[in-house]
């Protein structure tokens, strides 16, 4: 039997499968990039001996000499990449190594039967589970931070193409896991990019990062036979043409959208249609500026697209608008299904396009799509979750607000994780714990007024009350927590609940 | 151990001893391009030595001069197979050892993915609720290490680098600090804030009482335990403490420190005084994150087995609302609320089911207390014991835990 029906070891090993998977993946994408790197440079180094010997058997001496300074040149440099993508191996074996270490200790308590150890264990579990929400989470604190080095950090992060980099700012889950010294245990660096490269679609609407990384994944996501190419390439598009760069948008059209002719027609069709769409519009609207009182720049074409499709919810509405450009005398013919052109012009399509980013990412590795942290909570509150919890405030309170509150914390219901301020909000939602069995306490006696305690623990209440001074008793009365009256304990009714 | 551990641990040496004891396949793959890298220069040293001197004699051996050109030449060119075809198995073989090790040991430990067991998924809006459960988490255990030494300054870094409420913060601050205290060895401000006579008062004196005998002054810690240990005990009447005292006491006769367990009486002092400050100040000991993961993590095989099962069955469950299966949790989980399941139902009892006692001090569910009672119509005998009962003498009863 376990400490505290806790799961065997084998159980929490495959829990973190994750733990194990990505530092593998990561191990041989870099082993694959230096059998690339050693073929390229064997070969190269075949052609210099090659060179190298023709000229000895010239008795060229000056320029065999020159060649062997080169071929030493050459080898340098490999030896030196090859340095690198050795300690990043030794970094990542370390990770496995860390890890390991780590459920051996979880084996070591659970066989020593430690609890305390135990216990500390979990609170780094925890705390890890809490490090991977905050680094995929980590643009919703650092908003103020970005602002001031945004500019610089994004340029810094162009440049380095490979996931194995410390940012330039400090992701706020990454300072957590180090002020625990736990950032071995966490691939936070897989993560932080994650984050970067979604942040930088929803936050700032830029794609270079994104795009990037698609040209570094192109085998994988063409394996996958992923969309998320042509989505970002459609994006760019519109966006180009939102700003009216037609020249570029037809250029992106035309370098990166054609190829996928076969495959979204419809998209590439619709795709063009805004082009001669956005034009019509051109001409209504300097009309349109005046007459409406608006929250965005009617005067460029792409506030005014976006003003007027997001207002369009419907197809009635849709169409009403229609008509009304109708009677002004404008170009569009009657009956066009703009909501679709809407739908490519909404900034809604950012978010879309960072779910399938983040989607194609995490399969990449192997990472569960869904933040863990959130996960846990979900099935933990749920396995906590009875039938008592989140009632309303069933104490009633005395004029004393020391005694309210010493009396509050003696009650164990208000130490509930799920009823507190925290976890009630989201709590309500999700279903209860089944239980088969009850689960009281020893000498159950009822008071007069219905509430069954146990009546050692409620005679220890009524002594701390006593030499605590908070309320004065006789020898044989107690204070009912709940109703906080004073009750004689010859009043107890031992009960039998079976 | 457990299997798949031991065969994670296995197979992991198997990865970093590769190509030998502690070496990579990787890793001598760069050691032999180092050396392949040193032979070259040796040789084009010899090299350039052997051409001036051939210069120099003015080609008196020229034979003599083009065979040992020769012989290098033909090193160099060995040298550079070597290394080439090493280089090539290496990475080779490099390969095959991830491969290997994807399959014996990766492989083996996957079994489901976290996503499956994700039914009840958490709308957006929760997440400033869960942010503000790590706020108050963070605040509880971790606010002893952040860089910060100000109380105003604590507060203010958790709120702009964790986003943490200062209403939140601001009420472990004082626990971090003394917390911060105890761990650089000062123990004054911890000492005149227990109570007195308590128990943490007693293992303060135990932990000064180290330090002095640490920093090996005798005579220093026999007269601190003199002074504080009797009075102490006379005050409390607490002299089933006493034993504590004695391997001290034996510690200051045999003059080893081997046996001083400093740490772990700290680490005793730390937990026993967060304990009573956060009961002294009605904060929570366990925040209810950690309690909430806790039974996330004991109940997350059973998610999954129910998972499999549905799957594999195509079974579903009925009681809407309600988990399909019991997870047994530990004690410090299980008492916030009580747990009455009704002997006749064999259901929880509810708010709209609440249990009532018999005069027979009984207790049975409302519900099952209408049936037996065709509604309260007639007397009824109950289920555990011969009494006879009328609805009209039963009484609705609520169980609170302490």
């Amino acid at each position: 039997m376990s400490l505290l029906n806790e799961p065997s070891v084998n159980f929490h090993i495959k829990l973190n499968e994750q733990s194990f998977h990505i530092p593998n993946e990561l191990l041989k994408n870099n082993i694959k990039k230096i059998q690339k790197l050693v073929e390229r440079e064997s070969k190269r180094l075949s052609d210099f001996f090659d060179e190298l010997s023709s000229s000895m058997a010239g008795h060229d001496t000056q320029t065999s000499m020159d060649k062997l300074n080169e071929i030493i040149r050459a080898v340098e440099l490999l030896e030196r990449k090859l340095e690198k993508r050795v300690n990043v191996e030794c970094e990542l074996l370390k990770r496995i190594e860390y890890r390991i270490e780590y459920y051996k200790e979880l084996d070591g308590y659970k066989k020593t039967r430690n609890r305390e150890g135990l216990i500390s264990w979990y609170q780094r579990y925890t705390s890890l589970l809490i490090g991977d929400y905050l680094t995929r989470n980590n643009n919703i604190y650092e908003q103020e931070l970005s602002t001031g080095g945004a500019h610089t950090s994004l340029r810094s992060k162009r440049k380095m193409s490979s996931p194995s980099f410390t940012p330039p700012q400090v992701n706020t889950g990454l300072r957590f896991l180090q002020s625990q010294g736990l950032e071995h245990y966490l691939d936070y660096d897989i993560l932080i990019t994650a984050n970067q490269i979604s942040k930088s679609l929803d936050v700032n609407h830029d794609l270079s990062l994104l795009v990037n990384w698609i040209k570094e994944n192109q085998t994988y996501l063409s394996s996958k036979s992923s969309m998320l190419e042509f989505e970002t390439r459609l994006q760019e598009y519109v966006e180009l043409v939102k700003v009216q760069n037609y020249p570029n948008a037809i250029i992106c059209f035309q370098n990166h959208l054609i190829k996928f002719i076969n495959t979204n027609f419809e998209e590439l069709k619709l795709a063009s249609g805004l082009l001669v769409f956005i034009k019509s519009c051109k001409e209504q609207m300097t009309k349109q500026t005046d007459t409406k009182n608006d929250p965005y720049n009617l005067s460029t074409k792409s506030g005014f697209c976006h003003y007027f499709f997001r207002k369009a919810p419907s197809k009635d509405f849709q169409s009403t608008e229609d008509s009304f450009k109708i009677d002004s005398g404008t170009r569009i013919p009657r009956g066009g299904d703009f909501e679709r052109y809407a739908r490519l012009l909404d900034n809604e399509r950012w978010n879309v396009l960072k779910r399938l980013f983040l989607q194609e990412y995490y399969s990449m590795y192997g990472i569960s799509q869904h933040d863990p942290l959130l996960i846990y909570l979900s099935l933990g509150i749920s396995t906590l979750k009875t039938k008592a919890c989140l009632q309303c405030p069933v104490a009633s309170e005395t004029e004393d607000a020391m005694l309210d509150k010493f009396l509050d914390n003696e009650l164990n219901q208000s130490k509930c994780p799920v009823c507190s301020d925290e976890f009630a909000p989201i709590a309500g939602d999700l279903p209860y714990a089944h239980h088969i069995q009850s689960n009281l306490f020893e000498n159950p006696v009822m008071l007069p007024n219905g509430n069954i305690y146990d009546s050692k623990k409620i005679k220890i209440l009524a002594g701390k009350l006593t030499s605590k001074r908070l309320y004065s008793l006789e020898q044989d009365q107690v204070l009912d927590p709940i109703d906080r009256k004073v009750y004689y304990e010859k009043d107890f009714i031992t009960m039998y609940p079976t | 151990m457990s299997e798949l551990l031991g065969n994670l641990e296995c197979e992991y040496q198997k990865l970093t001893d590769g190509a030998a004891a502690g070496q990579t396949h990787l890793k001598k793959c760069l050691d032999d391009t180092h050396n392949f890298k040193m032979n070259i220069k040796k040789l084009k040293g010899y090299l350039a030595k052997q051409a001036q001197d051939a210069a120099g004699e003015d080609s008196q051996n020229p034979a003599k001069f083009m065979k040992r050109r020769q012989l290098a030449v033909e090193k160099l060119n060995k040298l550079h197979k070597q290394w080439d075809s090493g280089a090539r198995k290496s990475s080779k073989l490099a390969i095959q050892q991830y491969s290997k090790f994807q399959k014996n040991a990766i492989n083996k430990i996957y079994d489901f993915e976290l996503d499956q067991v994700y039914t009840n998924q958490f709308p957006p809006s929760a997440r400033k609720h869960v942010e503000s459960a790590i706020g108050l988490h963070i605040s509880r255990y971790n606010l002893c290490e952040i860089p910060e030494q100000d109380s105003e300054g604590m507060v203010r870094y958790l709120e702009n680098v964790y986003g943490v409420n200062s209403k939140i913060s601001t009420n472990f601050v004082e626990m971090a600090q003394m917390v911060r205290q105890l761990r650089q060895d000062n123990l004054d401000s911890c000492m005149a804030w227990c109570s007195e006579g308590s128990n943490l008062e007693f293992e303060l004196h135990l932990l000064k009482a180290m330090f002095l005998l640490q920093s090996g002054d005798k005579s220093a810690t026999y007269l601190y335990l003199l002074k504080s240990i009797p009075d102490f005990m006379t005050k409390t009447k607490k002299s089933f403490l006493r034993h504590r005292v004695a391997p001290l006491l034996a510690q200051l006769v045999i003059s080893s420190e081997t046996g001083l367990k400093l740490e772990e009486q700290r680490n005793k002092c730390i937990e026993l005084f967060t304990r009573e400050y956060c009961a002294r100040n009605s904060l929570p000991f366990d925040s209810s994150l950690f309690l909430v993961v806790m039974s996330g993590i004991m109940s997350f095989q059973f998610f999954i087995k129910y998972r499999t099962l549905q799957a594999a069955r195509h079974v579903d469950w009925t009681t809407e609302n309600e988990l399909p299966f019991n997870v047994k949790l530990p004690d410090f989980l299980t008492n916030f609320h009580p747990i009455f399941i009704c002997p006749v139902l064999k259901e929880e009892t509810t708010k709209e089911n609440p249990p009532y006692a018999l005069p027979c001090h009984h207790i049975i569910s409302k519900f099952s207390l209408d049936k037996l009672s065709k509604n309260g119509t007639c007397n009824f005998k109950c289920p555990y014991c011969p009494v006879t009962a009328a609805r009209s003498k039963t009484s609705k009863v609520n169980f609170v835990i302490l």
